[in-house]
């Protein structure tokens, strides 16, 4: 049984096919990556499987559960989680609180525990705190532990928002760009952070436009335009398919080779 | 460093509940009365600013405040209920009134937010006016002191201590659940809903919880504003009631747990002093819209950002000077 | 009489327009929401009062200060208020409210409080139309916001600044490509809602009291008409002011004003919580 499974996902935005019957699987233990042209669907086909929107037909089942019409906290909570490209953490935030607020599924959010000051609350929020730094200093983060999040570098917000994914100890993790903005060391750091990442047995479904990044870290790539599958392979076919090497040609400025 | 702050907070705080115990003995009752409003009003703005950490207004506060008000009110006089027991029931008068209109309510953000929950507040308003069952325009008088082991309640001083006590309470009980995982996950819901679904948090949960527990303590202040006064009536819980607990909670600073009580200290302090002045007491609204307007303008976190800006401007200047004279 | 019913209830529907369309432009094309837009009439209405009750100046002079006032200081609150604070609209909201406060009670302090001001109606006479036997006021209402709508309609679809208004309302930034500055566009929408609202002030002042505090019901009125008509679409604000008119004046000639005012808030809860693009939006 695949991890995850994507049966003749469809959506339609009022007149607009944004998505057309797409089927793929990710297996346990894969790195996948979702390549296209921009404006291809890619974002759409992260929301429609973590629950941010509906699909108008189709199915998504994870781990044997239908999760096609659940919300994206309940899809959460059954393993499968999300970055994201833009707003990818939580403004105001301090980067640790922002990375305890991961643990909210593993966690007990008692209400009236917390009034009442319950010391299996208070025993926790120690264990939590060393849990999150842990996760902290796996993305190189620990240093910046107490700093408020909108005085972090871009790249290191990126991964602040990985780590926050982390925290709800997903089984599937459905990266949006994560190396988007970032410069070739930044780049080759995080390709090593997503291999450590699955290493501790998370797999991977990733977007990217940075070509290198996705022929240097995925063993098997899907290619959509225009909301449909045009190729799945391995990186060595893909760089070779006509279909793929067409639906790019002209839009340049989508394949950035570093 | 961290311990020195942490002390220095246990020491302002116990400085100020010994100017607050003390306070009654060493002025008038006048001052007393007004005292124990500036109490209700601490629990109404505190617990504002509780709904406000999910990201929106409710102008609907002090109409929550009206239901404890009237729960309390109808239930001490009709039923004759004795305060201990009304107290709490004029909050889960108001926390179920607002779990009730939190299901159209919390589908809507800004404008609409703020629109909305002044139109439920006013429909409210309207509906005390006009019903004789709330005793319309003249509302419901008298309404009983508690009564506690032969304590005469009916005394300012008594009183206040009564509501000084419970407004600890309620202080202690918002600051605890604002510093729980449950009080982030609030906040964290409205610093990026989306990223908050993606960890498992319901937003909608979230949000009602925020809601129901805001509207729970502006009850429970109408409980002890009607006991206060021994009268209930509409004209008490007006939309420029809700509009000055907004300019408390700006001014003070929407962004941390004391902004919003240090702002209604100010901006009391500067009422009572108005007041002194005849010829300048009628432009107290003026005063406070241009506060508003000033905070919101030039010192967007409130006054209590104030030291911060300050000495982050100074050090500034420190840098600048350094960097000439090398 | 139903033609007296019809014709009152278009007068009203006229006021409501007037005092709707400019915000709901606003709002609509800008985000912009002025708390203080009641204020706006009631300046348009001690307008009247000054110049006309006081100063015995003809008509049409007094309209057109009466909508110059409250333009210009719409303006203002548009440069020291809502642009700086674009970012952030709840701020914004909560200024303006700020500015409420502060124009009642400079009114207030300036003009004394005590009686309500009086003004003179401006014609003293009355119609007969359709046998109906209304004053020449509510004629004036109706005429004027013809004029005055028809006129914004062709501004908005003919003008250049008027297409422009409308790519703001889809998209800010393409709007600001097609070189409009942004900053233009605020202005005019907000001084296009005080000079509505001022005209409606005056036309309305004999038949109001005149106090510092009357715009309170004004703004009441705006936030359900741009509500239930959809925010920045003309047609749909028409259509809202005529229904939410046609409703106020029934149920108030039926039971009373104040369930009229109830059931008020209740249908704008209502469309907020089912329909919040309005009624008449198309999806």
């Amino acid at each position: 049984m695949s991890l995850l499974e994507v049966t003749n996902l469809t959506k339609n935005f009022g007149g607009l096919l944004a998505v057309q019957k797409l089927d793929f699987k990710i297996d346990e233990g894969e790195i996948v990556g979702l390549i296209g042209p921009n404006g291809a669907g890619k974002t759409t086909i992260f929301n429609l499987i973590c629950g941010i929107h509906r699909p108008t037909n189709g199915k998504v089942v994870f781990n044997g559960n239908d999760i096609t019409n659940l919300s994206a906290d309940k899809v959460a909570a059954y393993g499968l989680c999300r970055t994201f490209q833009q707003l990818s953490v939580f403004g105001d935030f301090s980067v640790l609180d922002s990375e305890l607020i991961g643990f909210h599924l593993h966690a007990k959010n008692s209400y009236f525990g917390s009034i009442f000051g319950l010391p299996s609350i208070l025993k926790q929020n120690v264990v939590l705190k060393q849990e999150a730094m842990e996760i902290l200093k796996f993305m190189e983060l620990d240093k910046y532990s107490n700093e408020l999040v909108k005085n972090l570098p871009y790249g290191s917000q990126k991964a602040l928002g990985i780590a926050i994914a982390m925290a709800a100890k997903p089984r599937l993790l459905l990266l949006d760009e994560p190396v988007a903005g970032m410069n070739s060391a930044e780049k080759l750091a995080m390709m090593e952070h997503i291999r450590r990442i699955r290493a501790r047995g998370c797999s991977i479904l990733l977007v990217e436009h940075a070509m290198k990044v996705v022929m240097g870290l995925c063993e098997r790539i899907i290619v959509v335009n225009f909301g449909e599958k045009i190729a799945e392979g391995i990186p060595d076919e893909i760089q070779r398919n006509e279909s793929v090497i067409e639906a790019y040609l002209g839009v340049k400025q989508d394949v950035d080779v570093s | 460093m961290l311990k020195q702050k942490f002390s220095r907070s246990i020491i302002s705080l116990i400085i100020l509940v010994a100017i607050s115990i003390a306070f009654p003995m060493v002025t008038s009752p006048y001052y007393t009365s007004l005292a124990t409003m500036f109490f209700i009003n601490a629990i109404l703005v505190v617990s504002f600013r509780f709904i406000a950490t999910m990201g929106e207004f409710s102008f609907a506060h002090v109409a929550f405040m009206g239901i404890g008000s009237y729960a309390t009110a109808l239930l001490t006089t009709r039923l004759g209920w004795p305060f201990w027991l009304t107290l709490p029931m004029g909050g889960i008068a108001a926390a179920t009134i607002s779990l009730v209109i939190s299901y159209p309510l919390l589908r809507m953000k800004g404008f609409y937010f703020f629109v909305a929950s002044f139109a439920a507040g006013q429909s409210m308003y309207l509906i005390w006016t006009k019903f004789k069952f709330f005793g319309a325009f003249l509302g419901i008088s008298p309404v009983p002191p508690p009564k506690l082991a032969g304590i005469n309640f009916s005394e300012f001083t008594p009183y206040y201590y009564l509501v000084f006590v419970i407004a600890i309470l309620c202080m202690i009980i918002l600051y605890r659940l604002e510093h729980s995982r449950v009080g982030a996950a609030i906040k964290a819901v409205a610093a990026n809903d989306l990223l908050a679904q993606s960890v498992g948090i319901n937003v909608r949960l979230y949000k009602t919880i925020a809601f129901i527990t805001g509207s729970f303590f502006a009850g429970v202040a109408g409980v002890l504003l009607a006991h206060r006064m021994g009268y209930v009536g509409p004209d008490q819980f007006t939309f420029t009631y809700n509009l000055y607990v907004i300019v408390w909670t700006i001014t003070g600073g929407l962004y941390s747990f004391n902004g919003p009580i240090t702002g209604l200290v100010v901006l009391t302090i500067v009422d009572i002093i108005l007041r002194n002045y005849k010829n300048v007491q009628p432009y107290t609204p003026l005063i406070y819209g241009a506060v508003l307007i000033i905070t919101l303008l030039f010192l967007p976190r409130g006054l209590i950002s104030l030291p911060q800006r300050v000495s982050a401007i100074i050090k500034r200047k420190k840098v600048r000077a350094k960097l000439v004279n090398n | 009489m139903i033609s007296t019913i019809i014709v009152n209830g278009l007068s009203l529907s006229a006021s409501y327009c007037m005092i709707a369309l400019g915000l709901s432009l606003a709002f609509g094309v800008m985000r912009i929401m002025n708390f203080a837009h009641g204020e706006l009439y009631m300046l348009g209405a001690y307008m009247a009062w000054l110049f006309y009750t006081k100063a015995h100046l003809p008509i049409i002079l007094v309209l057109l200060i009466g909508m110059l006032v409250p333009a210009i200081i719409a303006i203002i609150l548009e440069r020291g208020i809502f642009r700086p604070l674009r970012g952030n609209p709840m701020s914004s909201y909560i200024a303006a409210v700020g500015v409420a406060f502060i124009l009642q009670v400079l009114v207030g302090q300036i003009w004394g409080l005590g009686k309500d001001k009086q003004v003179n109606s401006y014609f003293g006479f009355s119609v007969d139309i359709f046998g109906a036997h209304i004053s020449m006021t509510n004629v004036t209402v109706i005429i004027l916001s013809v004029i005055l709508t028809a006129a914004l309609l062709l501004f908005l679809r003919y003008t250049r600044f008027g297409k422009a208004l409308r790519a703001c309302a889809q998209d800010a930034e393409a709007a600001s490509v097609q070189g409009i500055g942004i900053n233009k566009v605020a202005a005019i929408t907000m001084g296009v809602a005080g000079l509505l609202v001022g005209a409606t002030g005056v036309l309305m002042a004999p038949i109001s009291l005149v106090n510092p505090y009357m715009g309170g019901t004004v703004i009441l009125v705006a936030f359900n008409v741009i509500i239930i008509g959809g925010a920045g679409s003309i047609e749909g604000t028409i259509l809202a002011a005529i229904i939410l008119a046609f409703l106020t004046s029934t149920v108030s000639s039926l039971v009373d004003s104040t369930t009229a005012q109830l059931l008020s808030f209740v249908f704008m809860f209502i469309i907020l919580s089912v329909r919040p693009m309005g009624l008449f939006k198309r999806a």
